[in-house]
């Protein structure tokens, strides 16, 4: 019994299993079964506890809040583009949609190198953590060959986390986390999700599985 | 260790590494990244590093938007190496921000081209440059984002914010880094990729990257995409 609570907890850390917690929260809160949106919901919201919550979390403005991890910082950026974010508690779950929907779109929008739904598809996958991979990575975005080369993305860039369990999860599977890993989580918690019911909108219909495989697994090819 | 005390003490530590990972979700703080500026500039691949070594003031003409990426120079492809890059980049970052990079840390370079330009050069580059300020009151990371793109007669530079300074950017000491990033393609080629891209009839692209947090590894990355062959080059003794 324990051995099999500890191999699913490994899994879990391991990135190897959807995140079922934040995939059953998502399929509670997100009311339009947008698969985009709730893939970043279920990503952020798997490890949610009191320690998301204003008055547990001890970093103030900069401590991620609620179901999508918002800092008040990032809701006042947020509300700039969606009005309807002002003044909003990021700790109410339908607003905790509203921010992943909005930063996932202000991602999506400010990549104007993206020039297909798999393109898309990523920056959301990669965007929806909210640090790590922000507008700067967005917009500096390297091309080849008329492409975005996400090769050298998903190996190559991500910027560092502080957070002990992402560089656990980092050095354990030898995946940069901020990229490479949470397109993996990203893309595993969107199948669960569309198994389920949810559905892929529209600039996003056409990813190709294949090449967001290839990415997942690029290194451990070559191993 | 015997089975029944593996069943008690295996479930434990995985519950504390859990709950020490959810707990980190909290104590994690997230740095807030704010773009101050951003501006495109249109080459010209044949004449700026002659351009910039006389001292022109027409090697970067400002342009409002950067061209799209299916657009391509009409030009011959540049025989650029890691030095033409880091020439260009110091001339615009003293146009852009008035001042030179000897005092910016090199974080990351990255250079590319397609596989059938292995022996020309690389064909874009993208160097970032850190600093850490103090910003009212705060230590604030400052990012010099330069992007050199003479595929598409292109460069870029951006500045951007980051605070509370968290992640503990570390810098590349080119003094220390013996290989260049074309010797570095040079040891890749010779340790199978050549073979490699040969094999696919040069239908791939190939960069050469180094930066000192990359998870994957510290030194070059040099990648043939997609999927074709990646090989790690130790910057200071190209083994």
């Amino acid at each position: 019994m324990g051995g099999v609570g500890v191999g699913v907890l490994t899994s879990h850390l391991l990135g190897f299993v959807p995140d079922y917690k934040g995939i059953n929260i998502a399929e509670q809160h997100v009311a339009n079964n947008n698969a985009i949106v709730g893939a970043g919901i279920a990503v952020q919201s798997e490890y949610y506890g009191p320690w998301d919550t204003r008055a547990g979390a001890p970093n103030g403005e900069h401590s991620g809040l609620g179901y999508a991890q918002a800092t008040d910082t990032e809701m006042q950026a947020l509300a700039q583009e969606n009005p309807a974010l002002q003044g909003m508690d990021q700790e109410d779950p339908a607003v905790a949609v509203q921010v992943m929907a909005t930063r996932i779109e202000m991602a999506v929008n400010a990549c104007n190198r993206c020039v297909d739904d798999t393109d898309r598809f990523i920056v959301a996958a990669l965007a929806q953590n909210g640090s790590g991979f922000g507008i700067d990575s967005i917009k500096f975005l390297p091309v080849v060959n008329g492409r975005i080369y996400w090769d050298d993305v998903m190996l190559n860039q991500g910027r560092g986390s502080s957070d002990p369990i992402a560089l656990t999860r980092q050095a354990t599977t030898g995946m940069n986390y901020s990229t490479q890993f949470m397109l993996k989580l990203y893309s595993y918690d969107a199948i669960s999700l569309i198994n389920n019911g949810f559905i892929l909108p529209d600039g996003y219909k056409n990813v190709n599985w294949n090449e967001i495989n290839r990415l997942i697994n690029l290194e451990n090819k070559f191993k | 260790m015997n089975s029944q005390l593996k069943n008690i003490v295996l479930p434990l530590l995985a519950t504390a590494l859990l709950l020490g990972g959810t707990i980190s979700c909290n104590i994690d703080q997230r740095e807030d990244v704010k773009i101050t500026n951003i501006q495109y500039f249109n080459i010209k691949p044949k004449s700026i590093l002659e351009s910039i070594s006389q001292g022109k003031e027409d090697a970067f003409i400002s342009v409002d938007t950067e061209p799209e990426l299916a657009s391509s120079s009409k030009d011959e492809p540049v025989a650029w190496n890691q030095t033409d890059y880091l020439q260009i980049a110091e001339a615009l970052h003293e146009l852009v921000w008035g001042e030179s990079l000897g005092t910016w840390n090199l974080y990351r370079m990255v250079f590319s081209s397609g596989c059938d330009q292995v022996d020309i050069g690389f064909q874009s580059g993208q160097l970032v440059f850190f600093k850490v300020i103090n910003l009212n009151g705060q230590e604030t990371r400052i990012g010099h984002f330069i992007e050199i793109d003479p595929s598409r007669s292109f460069a870029q530079a951006m500045e951007t914010e980051y605070y509370p300074d968290l992640e503990d950017w570390k810098a590349i000491d080119l003094a220390k880094v013996k290989i260049s990033a074309s010797e570095a393609l040079q040891i890749a080629e010779k340790n199978g990729g050549y073979e490699k891209r040969t094999a696919v009839k040069n239908v791939c692209s190939i960069s050469a990257g180094i930066s000192r947090d990359t998870v994957v590894y510290d030194g070059w990355l040099v990648i043939y995409s997609p999927s074709v062959f990646i090989d790690k080059i130790d910057p200071v003794t190209g083994k």
